[in-house]
């Protein structure tokens, strides 16, 4: 994309209508100061931005540079109408064209421009301006866009020339989320601070709050006994009565268990006395039924004996009755007795015989009495053994109970010896102690309840209760604060990465671009001894950029003002060179050798002679006509690509004009002759 | 200072600066032919724009001593032609080399000679032994020697690393435009 045209009615110092036909190798622009030269540059920055950007000041007395763009010149008619007209043409012939009149603004919005004038999906902020600032190189700006410029300002000047780069730009995406990021952790340090002042507020009021609360009689009553009962209470009320609570209720289950126990204590010894007693009869009836059963045992031996005695006269009298009984039915042989041969009268034999069954009967007699004294002495041995089981089953009962009983007794000791009581104490000390801790309770109670009653104490135990609230709030809005700081550290580097990403793709790009600078300022030769120049860039987020020569001296200092200029010259048409996003491939050059020297303004027309063999077009204004001339000779002119000399000059009516136009045509091909 | 931070030279390094310099000439579009004047050699060259001679000293004690009348021998010499030049008549390159070292105080002189813009345009150099030092000698003639290509990485590849390293996982979010960003620090809250 080149430059075409441009036309200007009514601009700056053109009153009529004036058009430049632009070639597409180069034109030059020349006239005396005031003749218009400028103008046609600021046309194309005009068309281009809506402004002109040499003009820093945009409002000064006798009007701003709104009030300066369009003709103001004094004397004849007004112009007809007063617009700018740019136009500009691609290598396939594609026109484009941008106005801009005094009536109204363009019709092209700088969206399109940009389009038109950039690579494809190339995202830069102030595109046109860092277009325009890129392209269009004026005097005004060489030293102050490039050498003189602090390191800061000439990385940003550099980042807008070269630092377009393709993809989505995300640096306002990551500067919106750090700013929401800071924006949040803004907001918890704003709750944060807002807790803590009530935290602070609740403070006052409870040291307040505690101080009315420590001035009441009643209540320093209260406070001294239990300050003398719980030495370790805290100083707090609200701790105080809740420690005062926890030692009441530790005192009474100590009392209630104190009590059990000896409850306990008295029944143990009750039960023990009754077992001791009752074992005490058991083993006495176990010795009687042990005597009673060795009696039965003897009684048992005699009656066996004795049955078997009589077993034995049983058998004699069994004899005997049967001698009786055939003595009797034999009858008296010879008055003599059949049994015995004694003489015996019937009578007496009679008797004899009577005698001897009576005998008989009396040992039949005796031998039932024998059986039944035995049956009777083996169930009393049989009874005896009942009994003598029984008393040892009772005595071991007993002997149990009793090891029981001492065995609750030694629990009871374990539970003295648990609340620091001596088991050896007698009852009416148990009672006493137990007394004097009921008295304890009641006194703590009585303390609480005063403290509990007092209003004050209300008050202080309300503060507590919400200062303890506040304070797990503070710790969980701390928390709170503290993710939303990692998250701001986080957004923070981030949007740092987004930033510093982007300078080190800048910083890698100007390392390409550097070798061009370094030729062209070897070229442009600003100084005679420093013939190198070298970079040096700083800074990750906020980058900047500055130049060296030497031994890392600063050509910033060590330069005149002609030698800074032909250096900044260097830095300039290198970033111009290095566009990546740029389709306009126009060089625009204002005045660019004021200050400098005839050498150096010949050095810079043949660094410009290198620029246009890469094809560009370059417009140049210059005010010596000789300069003029050796750019005519020596921006060369091709087929195709010709060149064309605007010599401009002030007409009658004060209005700039074209006063002559020249085609540079090309030059001789050979004019060496050998022969 | 004469070229700071240059190396030791010598003259074993020396190049054929004739056969050099017209294969850089030839390289950027410039008909070349060697020719004889007086005892020096003389490379003339030309182009569309330009036309030239380059005149060959063996000390810069010689050079310092006859620039000026060996540009006033090349005029003469080809004085029928430039006059039938034209406009290109003005663009004679008169340039005066030698390989050997010079001193300060020389080189300082032979800087003085590339000012003088009389007649026409001059390039002097000495201590010239290699390519390199004949191109910056000649650079005032020579295209652009450097043409920077400036790589169109995309900013949000690298900076899709960067962040994962930051806040891992949390690249899509971050980068995705349409999560607000209230969203984005809310998830961000979440995961820290």
């Amino acid at each position: 994309m080149k430059l075409q045209f441009i036309e200007v009615a009514g601009f700056r110092g053109f009153r009529d209508k004036v058009r430049f036909e632009l070639p597409a190798g180069f034109a030059i622009l020349t006239g005396r100061n005031g003749s218009g030269k400028s103008s046609v540059l600021d046309a194309i920055d005009f068309a281009l931005t809506g402004t002109i950007s040499k003009f820093s000041v945009r409002a000064a007395k006798g009007g701003g540079l709104d009030e300066h763009i369009w003709w103001v010149g004094e004397g004849g008619p007004k112009p007809r109408s007063q617009y700018v007209s740019v136009g500009f043409v691609d290598a396939e012939g594609e026109e484009f064209l941008i106005s801009r009149s005094r009536e109204r603004d363009s019709d092209t919005t700088a969206d399109e421009i940009w389009r038109k004038l950039s690579m494809p999906n190339v995202n830069m902020e102030g595109s046109l301006k860092a277009l325009v600032q890129t392209a269009l190189i004026r005097d005004e700006l060489i030293a102050g866009l490039s050498l003189d410029l602090p390191g800061r300002a000439r990385f940003a000047a550099v980042h807008a020339a070269i630092g377009g780069v393709p993809g989505p730009d995300y640096s306002k995406r990551t500067a919106a989320i750090l700013q929401t990021a800071i924006n949040a952790k803004d907001e918890e340090e704003r709750r944060t601070r807002d807790i803590q002042s009530e935290v602070g507020r609740s403070l006052s009021a409870l040291t307040e709050a505690r101080s009315v609360a420590e001035r009441g009689t009643d209540i320093a009553e209260a406070l001294q006994v239990i300050a003398s009962l719980l030495t370790d209470a805290p100083s707090e009320p609200a701790g105080r009565a809740r420690a005062v609570r926890a030692q009441i209720a530790d005192r009474k289950e100590r009392v209630r268990v104190l009590e059990e126990a000896f409850q306990r204590r008295v029944a143990l010894r009750k039960q023990r006395v009754k077992a001791e007693e009752e074992l005490r009869q058991a083993r006495d009836a176990y010795s009687r039924a042990m005597e009673a059963k060795n009696e039965a045992d003897q009684s048992l031996a005699l009656a066996l004996r004795m049955d078997e005695g009589e077993r034995e006269t049983d058998s004699f009298a069994v004899h005997l009755a049967a001698l009786v009984h055939h003595g009797e039915a034999v009858g008296l042989l010879d008055g003599h007795c059949p049994l015995c041969n004694s003489a015996l009268s019937q009578e007496e034999f009679g008797r004899a015989i009577a005698a001897a069954k009576a005998r008989l009967s009396i040992v039949g007699r005796r031998l039932a009495a024998a059986g039944d004294a035995l049956s009777v002495a083996r169930n009393v041995v049989a009874t005896a053994n009942e009994a003598l089981a029984r008393a040892l089953a009772v005595t071991d009962s007993l002997t149990r109970q009793l090891a029981q009983i001492d065995a609750d007794w030694q629990s009871l000791d374990k539970i003295y010896d648990q609340h620091r009581l001596s088991a050896s104490l007698d009852d009416a000390e148990i009672i006493k102690y137990s007394v004097a801790e009921r008295e304890l309770v009641a006194t703590l109670e009585r303390a609480l309840f005063i403290l509990e009653a007092s209003s004050a104490v209300d008050r202080v135990t309300e503060l507590e209760s919400r200062l303890a609230t506040l304070r797990d709030r503070a710790e969980s809005q701390a928390a709170k604060l503290s993710a939303a700081e990692r998250v701001v550290e986080s957004a923070r580097q981030i949007n740092a990465s987004a930033l510093t990403v982007a300078n080190e793709i800048l910083t890698e790009r100007f390392d390409t671009v550097m070798p061009l600078l370094k030729e062209l300022y070897r070229r442009l030769k600003p100084h005679p001894d420093w013939t190198e120049i070298g970079s040096d860039f700083g800074g990750k987020v906020r980058g900047t950029l500055n130049f060296l020569v030497g031994e890392g001296c600063n050509p910033q200092f060590l330069f005149s003002s002609g030698q800074r200029r032909a250096a900044g010259l260097a830095y300039l048409l290198a970033v111009h060179m290095s566009r990546p996003w740029c389709r306009w491939q126009s060089l625009l050059l204002d005045d660019p050798v004021q200050h400098i020297d005839d050498y150096r303004a010949i050095n810079l027309a043949e660094v410009l002679t290198s620029i246009r063999r890469t094809g560009r077009q370059i417009v140049i204004a210059v005010e010596d006509p000789a300069l003029a001339d050796l750019l005519c000779r020596r921006l060369r002119s091709s087929v195709g690509q010709i060149g064309r000399r605007f010599d401009l000059s002030i007409a009658k009516s004060g209005s700039a004009q074209i006063e002559a136009q020249r085609d540079i045509l090309p030059l001789p091909k050979v004019v060496l002759r050998y022969a | 200072m004469v070229n700071p931070g240059g190396s030791a030279r010598g003259a074993e390094y020396m190049i054929d600066l004739v056969s050099a310099l017209q294969v850089i000439l030839q390289a950027a579009s410039y008909r070349t032919r060697l020719m004889e004047l007086e005892t020096f050699s003389v490379v003339c060259f030309e182009d569309d724009a330009i036309m030239g001679f380059a005149c060959l000293f063996e000390v810069p004690a010689t050079l310092l001593q006859r620039w000026r009348s060996i540009e006033t021998a090349l005029l003469a010499r080809f004085a029928p032609s430039l006059r039938e030049a034209g406009d290109k008549s003005w663009n004679v390159y008169c340039a005066f080399l030698s390989g050997a070292p010079v001193d300060a105080m020389q080189a300082r002189e032979v800087k003085r000679i590339e000012e003088d813009i009389e007649r026409t345009r001059k390039i002097a150099a000495c201590n010239l032994i290699s390519r390199e030092d004949l191109i910056r000698a000649f650079l005032p003639i020579l295209p652009l020697q450097y043409q920077p290509i400036i790589d169109a990485e995309e900013i949000g590849d690298r900076l899709r690393r960067r962040i994962e390293t930051i806040a891992p996982g949390a690249v899509a979010l971050v980068l995705d435009e349409s999560v607000p960003p209230i969203e984005v620090v809310r998830l961000l809250g979440d995961r820290t």
